[in-house]
């Protein structure tokens, strides 16, 4: 695994200030969205051909309130809280001006996680992908682990 | 008529009917190309009726968009962003001629093609609810069929 990515870097300056780790290959097949819900073969998008998912009556992928829909669903509710809690699994969303750009996933160490495009899987901070191409965290969801225990490490 | 139509249309729309034209009409919501009227080229015009120089200069041209939205739009999780990219819609706008191109480069190295290839050509072969791979499995095997791939 490469220990760099010049290009994610060229628009995610910020990594260059704070670490970061590729943990994965390029893959193309699936996006932020999927990666942050635990799924490794759709690519997420309400794209009117085959190929693509989009949960049937979640607004636009185009969409904030589409975005926060999809992690409902999946049991999360917003917070303020960005930090580590145990008993709790968190996102946090990407927007610039109302458009969701990008979701991360938070592990049990408290670092955070996610699909970069069509690109790698990196672990990073969250201010390392703030800047101009994703925006700037403004959401933050989480959910209760059931028995003590996380859906997704 | 409808070119004042396809005026009225934002950019984003003017691609997103283009891949609307298979959708069963109970789960269609708004714009579609067959209700805006948009031709499409016939399916029988093949690629190797225009002169070969024409040809030469389609594939260098479509080898420079494909390597400038490639690099764009790596990191984009949006496909709608992807699918507005100038170069995306460039290479739809090329039409048929561009599909031995497109279809070999989908073979080589899969991307997101699904969309441009709905908009060329007007079909949907990939199965409902298919991956990704799965729909590019189903593309690949459709062009093979028409000979837009060997």
């Amino acid at each position: 695994m490469a220990e760099r990515d010049l290009e994610l870097e060229n628009v995610c300056p910020n990594l260059k200030k704070s670490s970061y780790k590729i943990t994965s290959p390029i893959d193309h097949r699936y996006n932020c969205i999927a990666f942050a819900v635990g799924d490794l073969t759709h690519f997420w998008y309400d794209v009117n051909v085959n190929g693509y998912y989009w949960p049937p009556g979640v607004p636009s992928a185009d969409t904030l309130i589409g975005w926060t829909k999809i992690f409902k669903i999946h049991g999360y509710e917003e917070t303020d809280d960005h930090s580590l809690e145990p008993d709790y699994e968190k996102v946090v969303i990407y927007a610039r001006s109302d458009n969701p750009e990008h979701v991360a996933r938070q592990k049990a160490s408290g670092i955070w996680t996610s699909k970069m495009g069509k690109g790698v899987d990196i672990e990073h901070t969250l201010e390392g992908l703030e800047g101009d191409f994703y925006g700037k965290v403004v959401k933050v969801m989480k959910r209760k682990c059931q028995d003590g225990k996380r859906v997704l490490e | 008529m409808e070119n004042a139509i396809k005026t009225n249309l934002s950019e984003k729309d003017q691609v997103i009917a283009k891949t609307r034209l298979n959708v069963p009409e109970e789960h269609r919501h708004g714009l579609y190309a067959n209700d805006l009227l948009i031709d499409f080229p016939p399916i029988e015009r093949l690629a190797g009726q225009a002169p070969k120089e024409e040809f030469d200069k389609l594939q260098d041209e479509f080898h420079a968009l494909l390597k400038k939205w490639r690099k764009d739009t790596q990191h984009f999780s949006s496909v709608t962003k992807m699918i507005q990219h100038p170069a995306y819609r460039r290479i739809v706008d090329m039409g048929i001629d561009v599909l031995p191109y497109l279809f070999n480069e989908l073979n080589q190295h899969p991307d997101h093609w699904l969309v441009a290839l709905n908009a060329i050509t007007g079909e949907d072969p990939a199965p409902e609810n298919s991956t990704f791979d799965e729909a590019v499995q189903a593309w690949l095997a459709w062009g093979r069929g028409k000979g837009y791939l060997q």
